[in-house]
């Protein structure tokens, strides 16, 4: 009888995956080293009109390229007297299996002050969202339509609330030293563009929530030292790569499905420099420790189209256990100071986490929620409802999740 | 003043966490838990740790100077580093006067602990019979923790080294000929 | 009844111990068990009762018996401090003497021999100086003060009315102060008037002039007290050499010497029975008060020829008669009639004075003595026993108490003796007819035991013989533990004292006797006037001093 996942069984695969990914390696390795070189040769003009000439046909992303491609940025110093800004957030979504319609955020802020008088501010708020307002996306101009807040939707406005909370601080603190804001993962509202939201609700969350946050966060930094981005650990992005393939496609125009579409793929000419590699094995081979690499533009259609005023860039920095990457608004990597400042912030921050930011390590900390506290949860709902004369009932799902049989 | 408080408390003694890092009573200290009707424990263990077991502290100075610069560079640490420090429960107060044996129930969770005056903390130990306890708990500790309690009690008194012998040779009773273990806690006591 | 005040410090507590043990005493914390000496007195304050003993026994314990093969390390002063008393400790034993009602002060009763022992933990105390004169008495009427206990300045006193009651002993080896201790006594009888002193003084030590033990002179009776005082001497030339008059000079006549005091020197003399047992023949013979003057004129045949006559051997005869040549040689025996010296001295002792009877040069030869001492004291008794039947019939007066005071008195109290001498006699009967002896030796244990279970009080100094110590100590209760005491005397100027006249064993300080100061302690009462003060003073700080 099964219990549990049988870690036996899973043991067996994850080798037999590790032994194929080594017998990988030394083709990859030829084609990062291609890549680097592609790289450094690659010509931003003629890759901007090649970008342009492409459009509609080159079957992937092209991302702006910003500063001089082959070109490693050194780490600047960190100011002595600075702060960061930390926020992550967690939550736990409606679930079908209890009577109440709700579901709970948790975000957590860590602001940590260095300097001579170094100090720390460490908190989390959970919030409980249950009345119909909270928990539903309302078409509020026409339709009678309505979105329930969970799953992706409610991760998107855990984001939302995070940013939120950023912004709070940040107008809190008032601080004329440099401050720096970090946020966990990418400022791409992915999700909502892929599940295919309607429009009211992109517009409510995205547009109304995340970016108005932004664009007053970006309010307050004109002429200050203050500068927000997301860290992204272990980037499974290929963004870069991406561009390599348009610079190295041998044909004026890249058309891939005219010239490309009956070569399988990896023997496809721009595979030399592209194929089954990733931004951050380039960078790893490319970055030395604490440099950045050159600011892209991000490639996302959807950033082109709801972004303005905060158009996402991004760069890869190596900060020693691995090569991440930052995603910043147009605010920050149009002004030097912001980017030196974020790029030394990040970087100082990875040497005391060790190995990630430590804000963002200690505004995670504060923003889980363990699956005792889960349980907790679950239980005041219950008791709640009870004292108030309810019957609790829940499916047996739910209550064999609860109660382990011996 | 208080220093701290009660987070887990039974029978024998308590363990209290401390308000701030690095900032709790010394070994052998003698503390009291409550205002009224307070409980005397002597600080029998001092620990600082993560206040979340499941996060290890990691070394963070191997290119700094000094300790203190660690503390300088990571604030976090202040705030996610606790101290904190079990002591035996050796009496109580039952509002008139003192009674060195334990209380029928132990001090509630969150009640303040805070180190004893000095009027009080002589008063208290006029007697030394609570020491017996500290001598049979089978600490390794414990004869360090008797030491530090003399030591520190003999700093209150206008006589210091009298009560140092005073106090050794109630120690010497209650051991009941046991001069090894004797000589161990007077070597703690000098 | 004392107070326990501050004085008073706290020895310990009774942990231990039985009536026949002794009782088990550990010593305090503060209290060093090097202060502690065995024969000091001690009081225990039990639950209903004051006890008050001495202490015999002096242990060290340990609460940790490994301490013994595992030492620790005391090379720091604290650690040793911190085991003192309470991992280690000191122990005495203390013999429980008489206990004293609590709750009364005015007990009526008085201290009473001591027949429990305190409870647990029974606090106890060093005596103090009230204990004493509670238990001993006061000084003065009838209190002779004698000495102190050890480590105290309280005077202890003798009852000199009971002490004369009966016969006494000062025993201790030679040089210990037996000498010193006598004139005491002699003293404190003196001052009492409870009795007359006649005191066979064997090596001129009381009369006239003693010396101490470092030779230096000390005052003697006479010099004292002169008025109360009479010396008489069997030898002027060497009194008189001494610095002084006798009062009389002592002289026997032939007519003196009887038949039973050639029995008593039998031994001295080296006579068999039946030679010295010829001297009855003779008497009968030549009659009473004669017989020794015509024995002594026969020479060769002549003594033969009585032999046959009076039926004893010849040669008895001849040894009888070649052994008394030695006494005629005295220069004190005397052919011709001389004035009864035992006469004059009852006549002095019956004045309420004192004699001191010295021997001069013949002090040293023991037949002197024991002839001369047999011979007197046989007459003072034979008056003393008349006149006691006589006063019983309401004839005459009751005789005071006579004190006589006999030196090595093993050779007149040995077992073989006892039964023949006077002395054997006096201390058999002695209560009778109020004549008592004093007796000074050395070798207690070769006196007869029967005499010495007659003797009252004994005041011991150190001895180290075996024998002596247990014939001393012989018939005491109690004596085991006081056998330790004993022991452990100082050789000089320390006894114990135990018997009729104290109401427990007492080990004491002898009195001072040799110092100016000394000497004007024993002034009387009455003497005490500036005017006495002043005449005392010219007497005593003569050219001697």
């Amino acid at each position: 009888m099964i219990l549990a996942l049988d870690l036996a069984k899973t043991a067996l695969q994850i080798d037999s995956m590790t032994l194929a990914i080594d017998g990988r390696s030394d083709q990859v390795l030829e084609r990062v080293i291609n890549a680097v070189s592609a790289m450094k040769r690659l010509d931003p003009q003629v890759y901007a009109k090649k970008t342009q000439d492409s459009e509609g046909m080159f079957k992937w992303g092209t991302p702006v390229i910003l500063e001089e491609p082959g070109k490693t940025f050194p780490p600047p110093k960190v100011p002595v007297e600075h702060k960061v800004i930390g926020v992550d957030g967690s939550h736990i979504d409606v679930d079908r299996h209890i009577p109440a319609h709700c579901y709970l955020i948790n975000t957590g802020l860590v602001s940590l002050n260095y300097g001579p008088t170094p100090s720390v501010v460490m908190r989390n708020d959970p919030s409980l969202y249950f009345e119909s307002e909270e928990t539903f996306i309302t078409d509020l101009h026409g339709s009678t339509d309505s979105m329930k807040i969970t799953g992706s939707l409610l991760g998107a406005v855990r984001t939302v609330k995070e940013i939120d909370i950023l912004r709070d601080a940040i107008t809190d603190g008032n601080d004329d030293i440099p401050v720096v804001g970090l946020m966990d993962g990418t400022l791409i509202m992915l999700d909502l563009i892929r599940a295919g939201f309607p429009d009211y609700v992109l517009k409510q969350v995205l547009q109304g929530g995340f970016l108005s946050a932004m664009s007053d966060i970006r309010d307050l930094s004109k002429d200050k030292p203050l500068a927000i981005g997301s860290y992204i650990s272990l980037p499974g992005t290929s963004e870069v790569v991406d561009a390599l393939r348009l610079s190295v496609c041998p044909y004026t125009v890249s058309d891939c499905a005219s010239h490309c579409a009956s070569v399988s793929a990896s023997h496809r000419p721009c595979d030399e420099v592209s194929h089954e590699i990733l931004d951050r094995q380039i960078f790893e081979h490319h970055l030395p420790h604490g440099h950045r690499s050159p600011i892209f533009g991000s490639s996302s259609r959807m950033v082109e189209k709801f972004y303005g005023g905060n158009l996402v860039g991004f760069f890869y920095v190596n900060v020693g256990e691995e090569i991440a990457r930052i995603e910043v608004p147009e605010w920050v990597y149009t002004d030097k100071e912001k980017i030196d400042l974020i790029h030394a912030v990040i970087l100082n921050q990875c040497m005391l986490g060790p190995g990630y930011p430590t804000a963002l390590m200690e505004a995670h900390e504060q923003a889980v929620i363990s699956t005792s506290d889960r349980l907790f949860f679950l239980n005041s709902i219950e008791g709640a409802f009870e004292s108030q004369g309810v019957k609790f009932y829940t499916s047996q799902k739910n209550r064999s999740k609860r109660l382990r049989w011996l | 003043m208080k220093i701290g408080e009660i987070i887990e408390s039974d029978t024998n003694g308590f363990t209290a966490r401390c308000y701030k890092l690095y900032e709790g009573p010394d070994l052998g200290c003698l503390i009291k838990a409550g205002t009224d009707n307070s409980v005397y424990g002597i600080v029998a263990h001092v620990a600082t740790l993560g206040l979340d077991p499941s996060r290890r502290p990691i070394t963070r100075g191997e290119n700094l100077e000094s300790e203190d610069e660690v503390y300088l560079r990571n604030p976090q640490l202040t705030r996610l580093l606790t101290t904190e420090i079990k002591a035996i429960t050796v009496g109580f107060s039952d509002g008139m006067e003192f009674k060195h044996y334990l209380p029928a129930s132990p001090p509630r969770l969150h009640s303040f602990v805070s180190i004893c005056g000095n009027d009080e903390w002589i008063s208290f130990s006029d007697r030394l019979y609570f020491l017996k306890s500290v001598i049979s708990s089978g600490l390794p500790q414990g004869d360090d923790i008797i030491g530090s309690f003399v030591r520190q009690t003999s700093e209150l008194v206008s006589d210091p080294v009298s009560y140092k012998l005073k106090a050794a040779r109630s120690i010497a009773k209650f051991l009941g000929g046991d001069t090894n273990r004797l000589e161990s806690i007077v070597r703690r006591i000098r | 009844m004392s107070e326990i005040g501050p004085e008073n410090y706290q020895l310990g507590t009774v942990v231990s111990g039985s009536l026949s043990e002794g009782v088990k005493v550990r010593l305090s914390t503060e209290y060093s068990v090097e202060n502690v000496k065995v024969g000091s007195n001690v009081v225990i304050q039990g639950k209903h009762h004051r006890f008050f003993g001495v202490v015999t026994d002096v242990s060290l314990g340990s609460s940790d018996l490994t301490l013994q093969y595992d030492l620790p390390d005391v090379s720091d002063s604290f650690m040793a401090e911190v085991l003192a008393g309470t991992t280690v400790y000191g122990t005495i034993t203390v013999e429980p003497m008489l206990t004293i009602g609590i709750d009364s002060s005015s007990d009526g009763f008085g201290p009473m021999p001591a027949k429990t022992v305190p409870e647990h933990f029974s606090s106890t105390f060093d005596a103090s100086d009230d204990d004493i004169y509670h238990i001993f008495g006061p000084e003065g009427d009838g209190h002779f003060w004698i000495g102190s206990p050890l480590d105290m300045e309280a005077k202890l006193c003798l009852d000199i009315e009971e002490l004369v009651k009966r016969s006494n002993g000062v025993f201790g080896k030679s040089g210990t102060g037996k000498t010193f201790l006598t004139r005491l006594l002699l003293i404190g009888i003196l001052q009492s008037g409870k009795a007359s002193n006649l005191i066979f003084d064997m090596h001129n030590e009381y009369g006239w002039q003693g010396t101490s033990e470092s030779s230096t002179a000390v005052k003697g009776l006479k010099q004292l007290f002169s008025a109360q005082v009479a010396v008489f001497s069997l030898d002027a030339e060497s009194s008189k050499r001494r610095g002084f008059h006798p009062d009389f000079q002592v002289e026997f006549g032939y007519s003196d010497i009887d038949p039973e005091d050639i029995q008593l020197l039998r031994e001295t003399l080296d006579l068999s029975n039946v030679a010295a047992d010829a001297a009855y023949a003779l008497e009968s013979r030549f009659g009473r008060g004669k017989w020794f003057g015509e024995f002594v004129k026969l020479r060769g045949e002549d003594i033969n020829n009585l032999a046959t006559e009076i039926n004893v051997a010849s040669s008895a005869l001849s040894a009888l008669r070649r052994r008394l040549e030695r006494l005629i040689r005295f220069d004190f025996v005397s052919q011709n009639d001389v004035a009864d010296s035992a006469d004059s001295i009852i006549k002095t002792l019956r004045n309420g004075k004192h004699v001191v009877l010295e021997f001069g040069k013949h002090g040293n030869n023991p037949t002197a003595y024991m002839l001369v001492a047999n011979i007197l004291t046989r007459r003072i008794y034979e008056r003393y026993q008349s006149q006691k039947e006589e006063s019983l019939g309401g004839g005459a007066e009751v005789p005071p108490y006579l004190v006589i005071t006999i030196e090595e008195a093993h050779r007149f109290l040995g077992s073989s003796m006892a039964s023949q001498t006077i002395f054997g006699t006096i201390a058999r009967e002695m209560r009778k007819y109020n004549v008592t002896l004093l007796v000074v030796d050395q070798r207690p244990s070769d006196i007869d035991e029967e005499v010495m279970s007659q003797i009252g009080t004994k005041v011991v100094c150190l001895l180290d013989s075996g024998r002596d110590i247990d014939s001393v100590l012989s018939g005491v209760s109690g004596n085991r533990k006081l056998r330790s005491v004993l022991a452990r005397l100082d050789s000089r100027q320390q006894a114990i004292i135990f018997g009729h006249s104290v109401p427990m064993p007492v080990v004491i300080r002898t009195r001072d006797y040799g110092s100016a100061e000394s000497y004007s302690e024993f002034m009387t009462t009455n003497e005490r006037t500036v005017e006495g003060l002043q005449n005392k003073l010219e007497d005593l700080y003569g050219p001697s001093d």
